[in-house]
């Protein structure tokens, strides 16, 4: 069962095209990575499935049904951190919670007093007087306190150094593993992604160009490396290539599908690709659109 | 308490309230003081007493215009996004919360325009200015409109009420040379008695075409709420 699906979705802001068609898919339960660079239409999208933005063609579904139609129950179970998000300054950290408290039937005091007592935050703090990295914990502490079953994070971690950033993620790990909480990550930082996820979606140009479970991403999609006695029509036969390059004494190519058995016959080395490759090579197809 | 009655309409309406209260009551109270202060900023010796009484509605209209962009547009803030959002609200309840804060803060605009122009006039004098001057109805909203314009500016300083307060009274300013200048009445020449008071007829017809434009402001506010083409973060 997918807790999100968006199909086809089109939003354009004026005459720029924001998402052109976009195809999703998160899983129940998956700790889900939306990637792209930079303008590719992550946030857009993640908008379109809060319904704080509207898509102007196709369809975005989240619980099975519209966003814009979720009841205040319904919605009680999503839980959304930006990195731009914050209280004002001048807010006392107890009057946000209060705030943010109210809303939530199932709000789990314990959670929040746990998360407070862990990240060091005191709730006559005032939100202004917080470093960045404290500002997303407490965004985290509030989220994680309302009790969601789908946990939204677009750019959580940007911004943070090294030890908060992992902190941060490790928090994430422990709820997606202890509850059954659906979490959706987009974000920059690659190596963070890939150290969470379980599901990965690469995004350009407002469209998704592939979808996918990391592992399966993984095991089918290698970087083979030839000499220059290799003959190129055979390997063409037996492989679908995403992108080729020539180097020094022969020539690398990253096929989609790859099998140790189709390998017989052939001379060259494997190579295994971590998600910041498989990024580079999705984000240098130049055919946007067909979602796998 | 059950879910059904926990998610009511009157419990999230007054959450919304709250909302809005706990977020902005900085600025409302701020926009009051000025507000307050507006009324012992003139004191134009020998001059009509009737911007007296119309300056703090002016600067009233500029504190609610203020406070509802900013209410009906978090993102202009930058973090109020968790509340527009993150939360469990929904678009009909957020637009009702927002008609019930407007309707809320005409009727403290209204009281506190009178009031201050009953202090300022006295309780019988009040009147004839609203007849004599029945622009101050169009002005408000003239003000509002350029409060929404300006605001509209990328920069800090030109999002805080500060600055807007000051725009306003650089325009009343300019309102006042004029019709010092160039309208014949509220002088020393006519003991401050304009020449010509306006027909009740035309003082209504003004005000009417007042209100049906508000009416027709907030019919189109609601059918483009409903068509989902406001409300938007971007």
């Amino acid at each position: 069962m997918n807790i999100v699906e968006m199909d086809h979705a089109v939003r354009f802001f004026g005459a720029t095209p924001a998402v052109t068609d976009m195809c999703l898919a998160v899983p129940k339960g998956s700790v889900f990575g939306l990637l792209g660079e930079n303008g590719s239409g992550k946030t857009t999208s993640i908008k379109m499935m809060m319904g704080a933005l509207i898509p102007q063609e196709g369809t975005v579904r989240v619980f099975g049904v519209d966003p814009l139609t979720l009841k205040p129950e319904q919605r009680a179970r999503i839980a959304y951190i930006a990195d731009d998000m914050g209280l004002p300054n001048w807010m006392k950290l107890s009057e946000g919670m209060a705030l943010h408290r109210s809303y939530f039937q199932q709000w789990d005091q314990g959670v929040a007093d746990e998360r407070l007592e862990r990240y060091g935050l005191r709730l006559n703090q005032s939100f202004g007087t917080l470093s960045k990295g404290q500002k997303r914990q407490f965004l985290l502490t509030l989220a994680l306190a309302q009790q969601p079953d789908l946990l939204i994070l677009d750019e959580p971690a940007s911004g943070l150094d090294v030890s908060v950033r992992r902190d941060f993620l490790d928090s994430l790990m422990e709820l997606a593993n202890t509850r059954e909480v659906s979490v959706l990550l987009s974000s920059h930082i690659l190596t963070d992604v890939e150290r969470v996820v379980d599901h990965v979606s690469f995004m350009k140009k407002g469209a998704c160009v592939r979808q996918a479970n990391l592992e399966d991403m993984k095991e089918g999609i290698k970087r083979l490396c030839f000499s220059e006695n290799q003959d190129r029509d055979v390997l063409l036969q037996s492989f679908s290539i995403l992108q080729e390059k020539q180097v020094q004494g022969g020539y690398q190519v990253v096929v989609e599908d790859f099998a140790a058995e189709r390998m017989d016959g052939l001379d060259c080395h494997v190579e295994h690709l971590n998600l910041e490759e498989l990024f580079l090579v999705f984000n240098a197809l130049s055919d946007v659109g067909a979602v796998r | 308490m059950s879910q059904d009655t926990y998610y009511s309409y009157q419990n999230q309406l007054l959450r919304e309230l709250n909302w809005i209260w706990q977020l902005h009551k900085v600025d409302t109270l701020l926009g009051l003081v000025y507000v307050y202060l507006s009324f012992f900023m003139f004191n134009y010796v020998g001059y009509s007493k009737v911007y007296d009484v119309v300056l703090p509605f002016i600067l009233c209209s500029t504190s609610i215009a203020y406070l509802t962009y900013i209410i009906t547009n978090p993102q202009v803030r930058g973090n109020t996004q968790p509340y527009y959002f993150g939360l469990p609200r929904d678009r009909k309840l957020v637009w009702d919360g927002l008609v019930a804060y407007l309707m809320l803060a005409m009727v403290a605009m209204v009281l506190v325009t009178v009031a201050g122009g009953i202090y300022k006039v006295g309780s019988r004098g009040i009147t004839p200015y609203y007849r004599f001057h029945p622009e101050v109805f169009c002005l408000p909203l003239v003000c509002m409109v350029l409060v929404l314009f300006i605001i509209q500016g990328k920069r800090s300083l030109t999002r805080s009420i500060q600055f807007l307060v000051l725009v306003t009274l650089f325009g009343l300013a300019l309102w006042q040379w004029w019709d010092f200048s160039f309208r014949d009445f509220a002088g020393k020449h006519n003991d401050f008695i304009p020449v010509h008071e306006l027909a009740w007829s035309t003082q209504l017809g003004i005000a009417l075409i007042v209100l049906f434009c508000c009416l027709g402001a907030l019919w189109k506010l609601r059918t483009s709420w409903i068509a989902q083409e406001w409300g938007e973060l971007r």
